[in-house]
């Protein structure tokens, strides 16, 4: 009998259910899973550090947007997947995300290097099944749609840093430039100037903010 | 300017010059003619006439000055005295509009001449002077010893001879100064010989001898100096018979007597008067020979009588009236001195009409005698009178003439500082004009520099409010986003996972399993269709001009602590209306606010926007004081709405009463932007 031990992080609890009625439902049957749910960041760190103490969790589902916890600390799955990573070294931990933007992933994919990387939007019972099945056994799986958004900015031949990335992705997500020093840690010259390079590096001739987000769509970026 | 002017006069000058110059030379041609004394006076009088009416022709004043000169000389040669003075007088006019000073002290001068030929010795003076004062300051040192003589030959006349004396002198020391030409030596010898006479009438014998001896002196220089000479040894024994040396009086008579006919011919009047004079002479120096006095009288009175000369004949009948009166020969006396007494009445000559009222007064005797004695004394006195007279006439002149130049010079001082105050006041005027018109140009730059920082105000008010708009929008947006995306998206992402999970097991359980999840699928189309009437619905408030509006009462009225109602219809899109309307408009109400607060100390104000038949009804109502409509200045904050008004191309109505409050009401046309 195999007991495996699972975290589950969603703040819809519909969407928990989801998981734990397909996991159910395709499990092997020489397999039992203890399943702990969490709606937040909070109860998400207390049962990782309660499990680190008592019996570590074997593999752990994390959102990526979460209500931040009450002292600010953890903000995100993210946050959350680093913490796992320190308390549970051994634990697969497998981020659901609806983003399917790329700089998110890249950003992801660099920051925790998961054992599982589903998209929600894309996602069936059947892939989830699967990919709950192979990370088990031979780590990682990554859904179809992270491994072309990763092919591709590998393909391409401009190489945009982590702060150009950032600076496209939330003019994509329609900030104003003169707000973006709120979300960058840099001036507001440096990020003028970041812009400029980038429409230069896009070959954007026009000058328009809005050329250079579709460019970068059009390559992969975004 | 002036060079300007120049130009001009050159020009003319040069292309009037060809017809000038031919009439120019006319005119001098002509005078030539008229000075030409061959030629019969009257001609010369013609020439010069016509020479006159073409400088008139020509219209030039100093031809016209110099031509009417030699016509009035002529006519003075024509002894016409009058027209001599008339055409002066017009001269000195000329002369003065020419401001010519030595063609009006020559015109003076003339016109003084005339009254001096005509013996109208007070205005002769007055004129000569006048001409005088002019010729002194000009330093025409000729022309005024020439005048202070014949001035002192006036006052010698009128018995003012101590004036008389001085100008005399003054006039011979200026002679003595003159070259020696035959003309300065005849005056000189005048002004000695006058200067003599002067000196005798004043008593001062041995000084009339004096001048006498110089006067002969100055006289052998003199070409044609005989009768000077005559004359000069008449006066000289006139002199000695007056100092009582009779025998060298009746020596120079004698000498005379014996020259008779080197000058009876052409002053035949002479030669009785010398006898007269021997006659006389003899007489008063007791010479016994009565007979033969008395013949040399007779042969004087004779001649004269036969010459029919009355100027002759009346110093000898005096004189003959005396002798006998000596002789006592009564009759004969009282013939010659009636004869005396009619001649010198009837020549004004008063001295030897005293003289014949003496001698009457001694003849008749008793209450006719008297009569005659108290005749005399009339006459003595009322010539004293008239000599003194005359003299205060002289000075009078004297003085009103320096008077009168005072007056000149304090006139034109006056003018001068007249012009002077004008002028600086003029300047003041206009350096206080252009400051008028300067600041009142500031202030209206000043006022509209305000006008368009107000307007400015609004306008970034407004812009503002959209970017407020906007990021409400974003912000709304953004909002929704999150919503479908965290919620609604992760719901339905569930809740397909857990149906799609649901087809690996069959059953009842799995039916029911089932239709919760259809269930929960029911409760995301609510929550989508919740969105997107969230969506349809305009979320932004406040956004429009209407809150703007709103702001500005609200604020306007908190702080002027006034109760403030607003209504506002939807029916106007502002975001229609042009920028510059809502700007007038927010402006209106603002002012009309602030008129409130400061004139009609008001509670409550209520203010309304309503659309009718295509106008914006903007009603503006307090509760204040009010005023009377019709009869109020209107003060700068009711220009201030006019002129907004007008602008928006609207129409204005205040109704108001006193105590009852104002109603301001605005018609503004409902114009949206293309």
């Amino acid at each position: 009998m195999q007991h495996i031990h699972i975290l589950m992080v969603d703040d819809h609890p519909i969407i928990i259910e989801g998981y734990q009625n397909t996991l159910m439902a395709t499990k092997n049957d020489n397999q039992t899973l203890v399943i702990d749910t969490a709606n937040t960041c909070d109860a998400a760190n207390l049962l990782m550090e309660r499990a680190a103490n008592e019996r570590p969790y074997d593999v752990c589902f994390f959102d990526i947007s979460l209500p931040p916890s009450a002292d600010g600390k953890i903000t995100s799955g993210e946050d959350l997947a680093k913490i796992a990573k320190n308390l549970l070294p051994n634990a697969k931990i497998i981020i659901l995300t609806m983003f399917n933007e790329s700089y998110r992933i890249h950003s992801i994919v660099k920051e925790i290097n998961p054992d599982g990387f589903l998209i929600k939007s894309d996602l069936t019972s059947s892939e989830l099944a699967e990919a709950f099945h192979h990370i088990l056994i031979d780590p990682p799986y990554y859904s179809s749609t992270v491994t072309n958004f990763l092919n591709k900015s590998v393909i391409n031949e401009i190489y945009v840093d982590e702060v150009n990335r950032k600076i496209l992705h939330l003019l994509a997500q329609g900030m104003k430039t003169r707000s973006l020093p709120e979300h960058i840690n840099l001036s507001m010259s440096a990020i003028e100037k970041r812009k400029k390079q980038l429409k230069l590096l896009f070959s954007i001739s026009d000058g328009k903010d809005e050329s250079l987000i579709m460019e970068a769509r059009k390559k992969g970026f975004l | 300017m002036r060079s300007y002017f120049l130009y001009f006069f050159v020009l003319l000058s040069i292309y009037a010059n060809g017809q000038q110059n031919n009439s120019i030379s006319k005119i001098d041609s002509l005078i030539t003619l008229s000075k030409d004394i061959t030629i019969p006076l009257v001609d010369r009088e013609a020439y010069a006439s016509v020479s006159l009416n073409l400088a008139n022709k020509l219209n030039n004043d100093t031809l016209i000055l110099k031509t009417r000169k030699n016509l009035s000389l002529l006519k003075f040669e024509a002894n016409d005295y009058e027209s001599f003075k008339i055409l002066n007088k017009v001269n000195l006019e000329l002369a003065f509009q020419l401001m010519d000073s030595l063609e009006i002290a020559s015109a003076y001068q003339n016109i003084a001449q005339s009254y001096y030929y005509e013996n109208i010795n007070d205005s002769a003076y007055f004129y000569y002077s006048k001409s005088i004062k002019i010729y002194d300051k000009l330093e025409f040192l000729q022309s005024k010893a020439y005048i202070l003589m014949t001035i002192s030959d006036i006052q010698e006349t009128e018995k003012d001879y101590i004036s008389s004396e001085e100008n005399a002198i003054s006039a011979l020391k200026l002679f003595e100064t003159f070259s020696e030409s035959q003309y300065n030596l005849q005056q000189l010898y005048n002004l000695n010989n006058l200067l003599g006479i002067i000196s005798l009438k004043l008593g001062h014998f041995d000084e009339s001898l004096d001048y006498h001896n110089k006067a002969e002196l100055v006289n052998r220089k003199i070409d044609n100096g005989f009768y000077n000479e005559i004359y000069t040894q008449n006066n000289k024994a006139f002199v000695y018979r007056k100092q009582k040396k009779y025998d060298k009086a009746l020596e120079l008579y004698q000498g005379l007597v014996n020259i008779k006919n080197d000058y009876n011919v052409y002053d035949p009047t002479f030669y009785p008067l010398v006898l007269d004079n021997l006659a006389f002479t003899k007489f008063v120096a007791n010479h016994k020979d009565n007979d033969q006095i008395e013949a040399l009288f007779k042969e004087a009175y004779h001649i004269s009588d036969s010459l029919n000369d009355n100027l002759t004949k009346l110093p000898i009948s005096i004189d003959l009236s005396k002798f006998y009166l000596e002789l006592k020969e009564k009759d004969s006396s009282l013939k010659y001195v009636n004869t005396a007494y009619k001649i010198a009445k009837e020549t004004s000559s008063n001295e030897i009409l005293l003289d014949a009222l003496k001698v009457l007064s001694e003849l008749k005797g008793g209450e006719e005698g008297k009569a005659y004695l108290n005749e005399h004394i009339k006459l003595s006195d009322s010539l004293l009178n008239v000599e003194r007279n005359v003299r205060n006439k002289f000075a009078r002149i004297e003085l009103e003439t320096d008077e009168l130049e005072a007056d000149n010079e304090r006139m034109s001082q006056q003018r001068m500082w007249l012009l002077i105050v004008s002028a600086v006041l003029l300047v003041t005027l206009f350096f206080l004009y252009i400051i008028i018109t300067q600041r009142a140009k500031n202030k209206e730059l000043q006022f509209e520099k305000d006008q368009q920082k107000a307007n400015e105000e609004i306008y970034n008010l407004m812009l503002s409010q959209q970017d407020k708009v906007d990021e409400a929008r974003a912000n709304e947006k953004k909002r929704i986003s999150q919503e479908m995306h965290d919620g609604i998206l992760g719901r339905l992402f569930g809740t397909r996972l857990s149906l799609d999970s649901l087809n690996f097991s069959e059953g009842k359980e799995a039916i029911q399993n089932r239709s919760n999840y259809i269930n929960e699928l029911k409760t995301i189309e609510d929550d989508i269709r919740k969105i997107s009437h969230d969506l349809n619905t305009d979320f932004v408030s406040g956004s429009g001009f209407m809150d703007i509006v709103s702001e500005l009462i609200d604020k306007q009225t908190k702080a002027y602590q006034l109760k403030s109602e607003f209504e506002f219809t939807d029916d106007v899109s502002w975001e229609m209306v042009s920028n510059k309307n809502k700007i007038n408009i927010y402006r209106i109400i603002q002012e009309a606010l602030q008129n409130i607060y400061k004139h009609a100390k008001a509670e409550a104000v209520k203010i309304s926007f309503q659309l009718k038949n295509n106008v914006i009804l903007l009603s503006i109502t307090d509760d204040g004081l009010g005023f009377d409509v019709n009869k109020s200045k209107k003060g700068i904050g009711i220009k201030n709405i006019n002129a907004r008004v007008n602008d928006l191309e609207g129409a204005v109505n205040f109704v108001s009463k006193i105590n009852e409050g104002t109603t301001i009401n605005i018609e503004i046309p409902y114009k949206t932007n293309p």
